[in-house]
Formats: C-alpha cells, sequence, structure tokens
C-alpha cells in the first residue's frame, strides 16, 4: 500500500468518524492508527495529514451545497478574526488532533510491549 | 527506527523513552484540545462541535436555501398538508383542518424563525441569561419584576384549551417541536452554534407570552413617572400644557364632521418655580422607571409611525374597496414578521404576516375582507402610591383603612450553567406589581397583565367574512389597544379603536399622575362600553386613517382615555392626499407609504424664515444663507435633498433651546442632570403663536430675556454653522440620505448578521417618519384591493428566512428602503403555484405521535 493511499484511506476513516460521531471521532481514529501503525515512525504524521485532507473534504462537500465563504466572513467578523482565519482553524483542529493523538497513543501501544 | 536489510526496508519500534519529551508535549497539546473543543469559553461555544464540519457551524451554509421537495412525518396530523413555497419563499398551507393547518405552520415557523422563536420568549420569561449569560441579567431582571410571564400565564390558565383558538395553539405548538425532534445538525440555527446551545422545546403559552412582549411593545407607559419629575421642575399647569391629554391639533380617527386640522392652540402658562421637595420624589421615581422598563415602549415622536387607511369604492379609480397598512416597530433581523397563507378548504384561507411563535395572521386579508392594525397608545397602565407595613420589607399594604397581605413573587434569574445570577422578591398589590422608590413604593395597574382572549380574537379575523364581521371579532379584544381598519368586498370600510381602556372613577379620573392607593375608590371600574369606543363605519368622506393620533376629537367625548399623544403630521398628510385624490389606485396607495412630505415643515419653516426676515440690520450673512435654503425648499425628505439636512437640525436645536427649563437636575444631588424628553413639535408650534412667552427665554442668559424670534434665528444660525463644521459648505456633502438611515440590528446585535446605514426617504413628520438611531421603521407594508378577485401588494425589511446564509434572509431591504411593494400571490389551490412562481415543495403525511 503506498503512502498517498493510506492517507487517503484513513483520510476516509476520519470522514466516517465525523459523520458518527462528530469531532471527537477524530481523536479515536488517530488514537487507533497511532496503536496499529505503532511501528512506523511517520504513523503521527499520516494521521494529522488525514485528518486535515478529512476535514477539508467534508468543507469542499459544504460548499458544494452551501455559501460557506459568506459564512466565513460572518463567523470571521463575529469573532474579529479575518475569514481566511476561520478555514486555517477548521483545518488546523483535526490536524493538531488527529497528529497528537496518534503520538500519545503510539507512545503508550509501545510502552505496553 | 528503520534499517535496510537485503534489500527490504524494515521499521522497528524506537525506545519509547527517546521519544518522551515529544510525547509529553503531544500529551499536552492533545489535552488542550480536548479542553477547548469540548468546554464553553466565555459564553461562547465549545470549539470542537462548532468547527466541526458536519454538525457545527459549516453545515447551516448547506441549509441556506430550501431543498425543491421535502416530505416528513408530522404526528398529530388529521390527514396529509402540502406547503408550497412560492417565488418570495412565502409558505402556503394547504391543509383539510384548522388544526394540521397549524401544526404544519408551527413546523414551518420554527425551520425558519426558530432562534427569533426562543429569545422572544425567554425576553418574556426573562430567561435571557439561560442562553446568553450574566450579560442578560439586567433584561432578565426587568422581564422578572414586570411580570410579563407571569401575566401571561395566566392569560393562557383562562383560555379554554378546547375552544378552536385553544387547540389552535397546541398544534401550533407540536408543530415546533416536531421540527425541533427531526433537526439534523445543519438544522440548527447559526445563533444556535454561536451560543453553544441546543433550542427550548416549546410550550403553547409561550404565544401566550409573545402577546405580552407585544404589550409591553405597545402599551407600555411609564410618562406619570416623566411627568411626575416635569411637574416638580416647572409647575402642574405648565406641565398639563406641555404633556397634554389633548392634542392641541386635532385630526382624529374617527372623523369630526371637519374638513381640515383644527388647530386649538392655546397658551402655554409659564414655567413656575420648581418645586425641590417635589423633585426629589420624582427623580426617585425617575430612577425606579429602569426597574420596571428596560425596553420601555419607543414613545417617542420620530419611533411612533404606523399607519392604516382605507378608501371607499366610490373614491377609487377602479370602484373597488381599497386598504392600506404599515405598522412601525422596532426594526430587527430577521424582522418581527413572517409572511404565510393557510388554506382549509370552506373554513379559513387567510393571508398575511404573523409574529413567529404565534399562529395567528395579525395583519392580513382573506376573500372577503383585509385588515391592519396601528397602535391606539391609549393609557392603560396606571402607577398608586401604596402604605406598606415596612418600608424595606413590606408584607402588607393598607387599602380602605385595612392592612392586606401583599402577594409575594421570588424570580430567581439563572445563568448558562444553571446557577442563580440573583434573586428578586416582586411584591404585588391587587393592582399589580409594585417598585420601590426611595422610601415610596408605587403599584401598577396594566391591562397587559390581566387575562386575555386575544388569540381567539386573531383566529375568527382570519375567518371573517366582511367588515363587520371583522369588527365583530374584534369585540373581545382587550390588549394592546389597536387602531383596527378594515375594508371588505361589498365596498365597506371601517375603523375601531378596539382594545380595553379603563373606566376612572370619579375620585382619579386621569391616569397621567401618581394615584392615591390608600382607597379603593381610585380603582378602574370596569371597562369602557364597545359603543364609546372611536370608530367610524363607512364615513361621507369615503375614507379612514389612523396614525397613532388622539382617535376621538375632545368637542365629540371629551372623556380621558390618553395623554401627551403623537402630533398628527401623518394624520394630516395622508388625509390630505386622500381628499385631494377622488381616483385612488392601488399604486397611489404605495407611494402614499413612502411619500417624503411634511405637514409639518411648513409651519416651521415658515417661522424660521419670517424670523430671519424681521431681524434687525445688520442680518449675519449665514443666517440669510440659511433661511433662503430654507425658504426655496420643497419640503420634502427625498434622498438627493440638501435643505431637509438643515431643517433637521434647526429643529432639533430649536426644541432643546425652547425646552432648557426642563433641564432639570436631581434635587438631592445623587443624580447627574439630564433632560426629560422634551415635549412632541405640535406643542412647539403651539407655542409659536405667542411670540412673548417665557418658555422662549434662554435660561443661560441671564441678562438677556429672548423672545420667540431670536431663539428661532439663534437655531437656525447654529444649526447650519454646524452642518457647515461637520459637512462642509451647502452642497452634495448635506444630501439628506447621507443623513437619515434604517439601521436594523441583529437580535444579538451582531453587526456582521445586522443590516445597517439603509438610506431612507423619510424624515419628521413624513408618513414614514424616521429618525434618531433609525432602529424604528415601517415593520410591513401592504396594499389591499378588495374587487372580485383580492389584489394585495407587501413587504418587510429583510426576508423570509432567519438563517443569514440565505438569500431570504434580507433579500427584501431593497424594495422595502425603495418604497415598492412585491405582488403577493393569493393561489386558491396549490396546482396554481408552480413552474417559476414556486419554490420549493413540503409535503407532510401523518405520523406516529414519539
Amino acid at each position: 500500500m503506498t503512502w498517498t493511499i493510506r492517507v487517503l484511506l484513513l483520510a476516509g476513516a476520519f470522514v466516517a468518524a465525523t459523520v458518527a460521531l462528530g469531532w471527537w471521532g477524530v481523536a479515536v481514529v488517530a488514537a487507533c492508527w497511532g496503536v496499529i501503525a505503532r511501528a512506523r515512525r511517520s504513523s503521527a504524521l499520516e494521521a494529522g495529514l488525514a485528518a486535515l485532507v478529512a476535514w477539508a473534504a467534508l468543507l469542499l462537500a459544504d460548499a458544494a451545497r452551501g455559501p460557506i465563504g459568506t459564512l466565513a466572513s460572518i463567523i470571521g467578523a463575529t469573532l474579529q478574526i479575518k475569514p481566511v482565519s476561520v478555514y486555517v482553524v477548521t483545518l488546523a483542529l483535526p490536524a493538531l488532533l488527529a497528529l497528537t493523538a496518534a503520538i500519545v497513543a503510539r507512545s503508550l501501544a509501545l510502552a505496553r510491549r | 527506527m528503520s534499517q535496510a536489510k537485503g534489500g527490504q526496508r524494515t521499521t522497528t519500534a524506537p525506545r519509547p523513552r527517546r521519544n518522551l519529551p515529544t510525547t509529553v508535549l503531544a500529551a499536552f497539546v492533545l489535552a488542550a484540545l480536548l479542553y477547548v473543543g469540548s468546554v464553553p469559553i466565555r459564553d461562547g461555544p465549545p470549539f470542537g462541535k462548532f468547527l466541526d464540519p458536519v454538525h457545527g457551524v459549516w453545515a447551516v451554509a448547506t441549509r441556506a436555501d430550501l431543498p425543491a421537495r421535502e416530505a416528513h412525518a408530522l404526528a398529530g396530523l388529521g390527514a396529509g398538508v402540502e406547503v408550497r413555497y412560492d417565488d418570495r419563499a412565502v409558505p402556503h398551507v394547504f391543509a383539510t383542518n384548522f388544526d394540521d393547518a397549524y401544526r404544519a405552520l408551527g413546523w414551518v415557523h420554527a425551520r425558519d424563525r426558530l432562534f427569533q422563536m426562543e429569545m422572544q420568549t425567554r425576553a418574556v420569561a426573562g430567561t435571557l441569561s439561560e442562553i446568553l449569560g450574566k450579560r442578560a441579567l439586567g433584561l432578565d431582571q426587568q422581564a422578572r419584576a414586570l411580570g410579563l410571564a407571569w401575566g401571561a400565564e395566566h392569560t393562557y390558565g383562562a383560555s379554554d384549551p378546547a375552544s378552536r383558538g385553544g387547540r389552535a395553539v397546541v398544534a401550533y405548538a407540536q408543530g415546533v417541536n416536531a421540527y425541533i425532534d427531526a433537526m439534523a445538525g445543519g438544522d440548527l440555527p447559526l445563533e444556535y452554534h454561536l451560543l453553544g446551545a441546543r433550542p427550548m422545546r416549546w410550550e403553547p403559552k409561550y404565544s401566550a407570552y409573545l402577546l405580552s412582549r407585544m404589550g409591553l411593545t405597545l402599551a407600555y407607559s411609564d410618562g406619570e413617572l416623566r411627568r411626575a419629575q416635569a411637574e416638580a421642575l416647572v409647575g402642574r399647569a405648565a406641565a398639563d400644557a406641555l404633556f397634554p391629554e389633548n392634542a392641541p391639533i386635532q385630526e382624529p380617527i374617527q372623523p369630526n364632521g371637519e374638513h381640515a386640522p383644527r388647530f386649538d392652540f392655546g397658551k402655554i402658562p409659564a414655567p413656575a418655580p420648581t418645586d425641590s421637595a417635589k423633585l426629589a420624589v420624582a427623580t426617585d421615581l425617575g430612577r425606579a422607571r429602569s426597574l420596571f422598563g428596560g425596553t420601555p415602549r419607543a414613545d417617542d415622536e420620530v419611533s411612533v409611525g404606523s399607519n392604516n387607511w382605507a378608501v371607499s369604492p366610490k373614491r377609487t379609480a377602479a370602484g373597488h374597496a381599497l386598504l392600506a397598512g404599515d405598522p412601525h416597530l422596532a426594526l430587527s433581523m430577521p424582522s418581527i414578521w413572517y409572511e404565510s397563507h393557510l388554506v382549509v378548504p370552506d373554513s379559513l384561507d387567510v393571508y398575511g404576516v404573523a409574529l413567529p411563535g404565534s399562529p395567528f395572521i395579525a395583519i392580513g386579508f382573506n376573500r372577503d375582507v383585509a385588515w391592519s392594525l396601528t397602535n391606539t397608545g391609549a393609557d392603560v397602565a396606571d402607577y398608586y402610591a401604596e402604605t406598606v407595613d415596612d418600608v424595606a420589607r413590606p408584607a402588607r399594604y393598607k387599602l380602605d383603612g385595612e392592612w392586606k397581605p401583599l402577594l409575594v413573587r421570588i424570580e430567581t434569574v439563572r445563568g448558562r450553567d444553571g446557577a442563580a445570577l440573583a434573586t428578586d422578591t416582586i411584591y404585588h398589590t391587587h393592582r399589580g406589581p409594585m417598585l420601590r422608590a426611595g422610601n415610596q413604593w408605587i403599584s401598577r395597574r396594566w391591562t397587559v397583565l390581566e387575562p386575555q382572549h386575544t388569540v381567539e380574537v386573531f383566529r375568527q379575523a382570519s375567518t371573517a367574512r366582511s367588515s363587520k364581521e371583522l369588527l365583530h371579532a374584534f369585540d373581545a379584544y382587550e390588549v394592546a389597544a389597536q387602531n383596527v381598519i378594515t375594508a371588505d368586498r361589498g365596498g365597506h370600510i371601517a375603523i375601531r379603536s378596539t382594545g380595553h381602556f379603563p373606566l376612572r372613577p370619579k375620585s382619579a379620573p386621569r391616569g397621567n399622575v401618581i394615584i392615591d392607593g390608600s382607597t379603593s375608590a381610585n380603582d378602574w371600574q370596569g371597562w369602557w362600553p364597545l359603543a364609546d369606543y372611536p370608530q367610524a363605519f363607512d364615513p361621507p368622506r369615503g375614507f379612514l386613517s389612523s396614525n397613532n393620533q388622539q382617535p376621538k376629537d375632545p368637542k365629540v367625548d371629551p372623556r380621558y382615555l390618553g395623554w401627551d399623544w403623537p402630533a398628527p403630521w401623518r394624520a394630516m398628510r395622508i388625509n390630505a392626499l386622500l381628499r385631494a385624490d377622488s381616483s385612488v389606485t392601488p399604486d397611489a396607495m404605495r407611494r402614499y407609504q413612502t411619500d417624503p412630505a411634511s405637514e409639518q415643515t411648513a409651519i416651521f419653516v415658515k417661522a424660521f424664515v419670517d424670523a430671519t426676515r424681521a431681524a434687525p440690520a445688520p442680518v449675519a450673512p449665514d443666517l440669510e444663507r440659511a433661511a433662503k435654503i430654507l425658504a426655496d425648499w420643497d419640503g420634502r425628505f427625498t434622498f438627493e435633498n440638501q435643505a431637509a439636512t438643515l431643517y433637521s437640525a434647526a429643529l432639533d436645536q430649536l426644541s432643546g433651546r425652547t425646552w432648557d427649563e426642563l433641564l432639570g437636575g436631581a434635587a438631592d444631588g445623587r443624580g447627574t442632570d439630564r433632560r426629560l424628553p422634551a415635549p412632541n413639535s405640535m406643542v412647539l408650534a403651539e407655542l409659536l403663536k405667542d411670540p412673548g412667552n417665557t418658555w422662549w427665554d434662554d435660561r443661560s442668559t441671564a441678562t438677556v430675556r429672548e423672545d420667540r424670534d431670536a431663539i428661532l434665528r439663534a437655531s437656525l444660525a447654529a444649526a447650519y454653522a454646524n452642518t457647515v463644521r461637520r459637512y462642509g459648505a451647502p452642497g452634495p456633502a448635506w444630501r439628506w440620505d447621507k443623513m437619515r438611515h434604517a439601521n436594523i440590528n441583529h437580535l444579538l446585535r451582531i453587526p456582521a448578521l445586522s443590516r445597517l446605514d439603509i438610506p431612507m426617504q423619510s424624515g419628521p413628520g413624513t408618513l414614514s417618519p424616521s429618525g434618531g438611531d433609525g432602529t424604528h421603521g415601517a415593520s410591513w407594508r401592504m396594499v389591499v384591493e378588495l374587487g372580485p378577485e383580492v389584489r394585495a401588494w407587501g413587504t418587510y425589511p429583510g426576508g423570509q428566512s432567519g438563517n443569514p446564509m440565505s438569500k431570504r434572509y434580507d433579500d427584501r431591504l431593497p424594495k422595502w428602503a425603495g418604497g415598492l411593494l412585491d405582488t403577493l400571490r393569493f393561489p386558491h389551490r396549490p396546482a396554481e403555484l408552480s413552474g417559476r412562481t414556486l419554490s420549493s415543495t413540503l409535503t407532510f403525511t401523518p405520523g406516529r405521535r414519539p
């Protein structure tokens, strides 16, 4: 399995988990991935990237169905930040969440071995 | 750790200890993310859920537009209901029985306006803090002190749940809750996401809460407390003249047989010396006002502006009765109104606007009759000075020489986490809740807090077949008193100021003073009989109108109905237009609604110009220039007008300089100096007829005694100088559309969701007045032609959807601001809405009860 396919499949898992469990699903899948792929040092990075890709895909799906640009402007104005920052924060959250959850889970799995 | 071994890449696990700092850092960041992701920050949402693209705020964008087709099971339905949204996003609800129609309407209202419905309800219940946090504590305390929910629950408790109106309210609530139960993540309105909140369940009694809310908006009055201050400052005789029981310009709602306004100008008594003792008490009263009214009725001259009028077939071009209505209220995004059309074959076919949260059309039309409302502004709240056993902790009050127990209401306001933020004790006499003003306790009797049957009234109005039946439906209407105008297909027009008007005893005949509460003889004796209400049916003059002015000419009926009536400038204008037009068209009715002329300007412009011409030489060039600008002005507040800017500034100057005696300080030195609300412009016009009156004197110039013309000249000169200083020399920068704007704030006052600085063609005294902060205006404009087929036009500021992502959130604003109306679709059958006129179809089928 190539790295790209692995990341895309993992992103699919993040999408499914987000739909089923909400944002917590990202941490759950990333933790599972950290344990399953503990043998590879890059597993956490893969998780972070896949989570980012997953939420970006979900945002694109939202964009296909509605004016998310307008929404970003409104949220930005409400929170007094630039609209682009709303996207950045939205994508940074799953990426960081998955990255850190995978690192911690992987470390715990390795420590138990 | 990876190694190349025999051409094959293998991975071995690193030693955990070497990665410990990374792991610890990751654990720390993970914990922080989980914390900020799941715990609300201040009064905002938890960020994880908020940013979730499936269940969070992003999903709101996916519900911006109504789907072309949608079907839902709705518990409690007797049969299927079809809702067709037309090209203006107006739902046309086709049902087979009343209850199903109202059940579907509840669902429809909730889908478009759920957050608004909850906010309105919480504002009445005093539970805004539970969703907004501590910042709403003051509003909640005031709502509870007013007793709005307390009164509404009496109303709901007194209603008959088996009546058609009662059943409709219950069915409506079921529809709202069915929508809440069926909501997916994206259906949750944006505001809930921003607040990190979930919608509350909708109870039928909340529709009664809404009526209390309108009572507060339309029938709240604490002018007595302000008037007490004025009386202490300038004496009773002067206070009576400044805030009179009878309008000095008579152009009443009930035609008085006269063909022009009557000017009953008298002499305004000179201000008497300030009574310090009275002022101390009045100042305490003034401070106590804030306890009773956080959002008092907007009763200043520019905030009141509702109009309605009807024209008989003999004066219309097509020979059909015409009706126009434009209630003015505080503007909000989303709009206070929601447009809908309800059809139940052979029994209901009504179109109009309702308040989201109420199942009934408040203003609208059916196949036979149309109606609209303006606020009567009658005095339906009286204040009584009570004697209590203990000023600090009262338990009893004295009535007719006996101590009576006070009803005690403990009100606890809770915050977002359910913890108590404040606990207040509200005391009630038999008249109503009390407020403490220094060492004095004042109770208030207010019709809004008494059981009402308004729900049934609007339901009956929906099915009226004629103007007579329509007025009959309003026989039982109590609060807030409204001027109901109606026209029907039979060519009849009628109007009635309707609502409960207190019958006051001879011992306390006026409601504009604080009444002695120690005797029950001073209590209200009942209500005016219907026959005495201001009213007219098919008047010989061929038209009727109401514009919040004094409803009845005191020469026709001198009884006290209220006081400090708004100046009748708008009544004078619309009546002048209607008298001059014996072939009125629907389009003329529309144009009249935003007519830019004001009857007020003729009086004041002449005064400014004449005073300048009478000035002793040499006249300052700037003053001459200013007077010429006004003299050349057409008196219209059109967008491009420049003189209107100068006029408005000069009028403000004139009012401020004339009523400087009302700039009273607190007698005890505790308060800050503040001006009481100025008498309205009609009283100022009255004073113009008395050039030597002491009121013209400027108190700040001790050695000079100014007369009328001196103050007029000084006002105009100051207005010109200020306008030049601010906008430069007369020119395009003075355009009226740069000065006068409508500002429509979102319910949470979020600027990005508000629509601000909308230029308006309106001014002081115009039919669509505006002023101040621009937050009041025409909340709905409607014109109806009662021909063989009823035709109607209308619009309101905003749009049908409460979702700011939707193009329907504000799509009506351009036409509203431009004074244009949309054609309202009034189909008989669902099939009449198809193709381009149909935007969405929603089908309900009977479902199982949860």
